[in-house]
């Protein structure tokens, strides 16, 4: 049980007890990733004043997949409902239910619509450079993978990523 | 100790010098290592059930007669297997698939690929307009019931996005006398599909 024959161990061709050990572990570790919460690095200018254009490192929340616990206001990560296989960061503006103004741009006119039921309104921070449901409609929750929390990387620009939406005062 | 563990060692004989602390103990390790041995094998088998090979059981009257073909007489749901690596790619018309639907998150609905990206659909009654086309990454799922009220399909949520595609549906296992492989030559097609290219061109894309 002793540090120096366990290293030395490592030194003998690995055994197929070797091999599973590390086989399972990759699946513990990729349930940890997928189910609890990771790293991932971002790119895109959509979410320009929160999250920088290129090499920003943020966590990720996967207890909020599927849309578990997400609101108006929080920043998720979901897989591209048009792009297979890639994803991408938004900020929900509008939850099931809600009425939100579908601005098509300029010269398409905007419309208001409400959320329909099981989806939810994403939209860049950055409106100008952001592709997002004003051009393919509420996404399905069950396309989000999770909820991003906060920025770790570049460490001089590590910070909360907050929910910015305030409930109005009451008057 | 070796740097697998071996929960199902072989249990020493107890001797009848061991006090009960002892053998308590030995006991307590064992379960314990059965206990470890399949908790740590679980993230193993949630990866295989979510991504691999899963039997997913089958419910409503959305697919009948093709599936449940006994709704109304039977409480019995049909079990299909699905096969979940790559789901989403090479997707044609008439496989029969299963997604996560779009109005519950929570749940997987199980329908038959109509139209890809592209074609060009007429649609029946609860759907808004008379025809529509899919767009670019969807496809158009309905189910083989005839009655509209019965199915939740596209001609009620829309197109359905391939990223919510979690599996096609390769058999079904449960009843009997259905078992076997779904084969998609034996679905006669839809006369209400104008087929498209195939792929709609690279959609413009920067987040």
């Amino acid at each position: 049980m002793t540090l120096i024959p366990r290293l030395l161990s490592l030194l003998r061709p690995p055994t197929a007890g070797d091999v599973i050990v590390v086989v399972k572990y990759c699946f513990i570790f990729h349930f940890f990733a997928t189910h609890i919460g990771g790293f991932a690095l971002t790119d895109g200018p959509s979410m320009v004043p929160t999250i920088n254009v290129r090499g920003v490192w943020v966590y990720i929340d996967h207890f909020a997949r599927r849309g578990r616990g997400v609101r108006v206001g929080d920043v998720v990560d979901f897989h591209h409902p048009m792009v297979q296989g890639s994803g991408a960061i938004k900020r929900v503006m509008g939850m099931p239910g809600d009425f939100v103004v579908k601005d098509g741009g300029e010269g398409r006119g905007k419309m208001m619509m409400q959320v329909p039921d099981g989806h939810c309104w994403v939209m860049g921070d950055n409106l100008p450079e952001s592709r997002d449901s004003r051009l393919y409609g509420p996404i399905p929750l069950a396309l989000i993978k999770g909820k991003v929390i906060a920025r770790v990387s570049p460490w001089s620009d590590r910070g909360w990523i907050e929910n910015g939406l305030q409930r109005p005062e009451e008057s | 100790m070796p740097l697998h563990f071996r929960p199902f060692r072989p249990i020493p004989k107890l001797r009848p010098t061991r006090t009960i602390a002892q053998r308590f103990r030995a006991d307590a390790r064992t379960t314990f290592g059965i206990l470890f041995f399949f908790a740590s094998w679980f993230p193993a088998w949630s990866f295989f059930t979510n991504n691999v090979f899963c039997i997913m059981s089958v419910t409503g009257p959305s697919m009948a007669p093709f599936l449940n073909t006994d709704y109304n007489s039977s409480l019995v749901s049909d079990r299909v297997w699905v096969n979940m690596w790559r789901a989403g790619e090479g997707l044609k018309r008439g496989m029969v698939v299963a997604y996560r639907s779009p109005t519950n998150p929570e749940r997987f609905a199980v329908k038959r690929i109509i139209a890809l990206e592209g074609d060009t659909v007429i649609t029946k009654p609860p759907h808004p307009f008379t025809q529509e086309d899919v767009p670019f990454g969807h496809v158009w799922v309905e189910g083989d019931q005839l009655d509209g009220n019965k199915t939740m399909d596209s001609n009620r949520v829309g197109p359905v996005s391939k990223s919510l595609i979690v599996g096609r549906v390769g058999g079904v296992v449960w009843p009997w006398r259905k078992a076997g492989r779904i084969r998609r030559e034996d679905w006669k097609g839809s006369d209400r599909v104008l087929v498209g290219k195939g792929t709609v061109e690279e959609y413009e894309f920067f987040h």
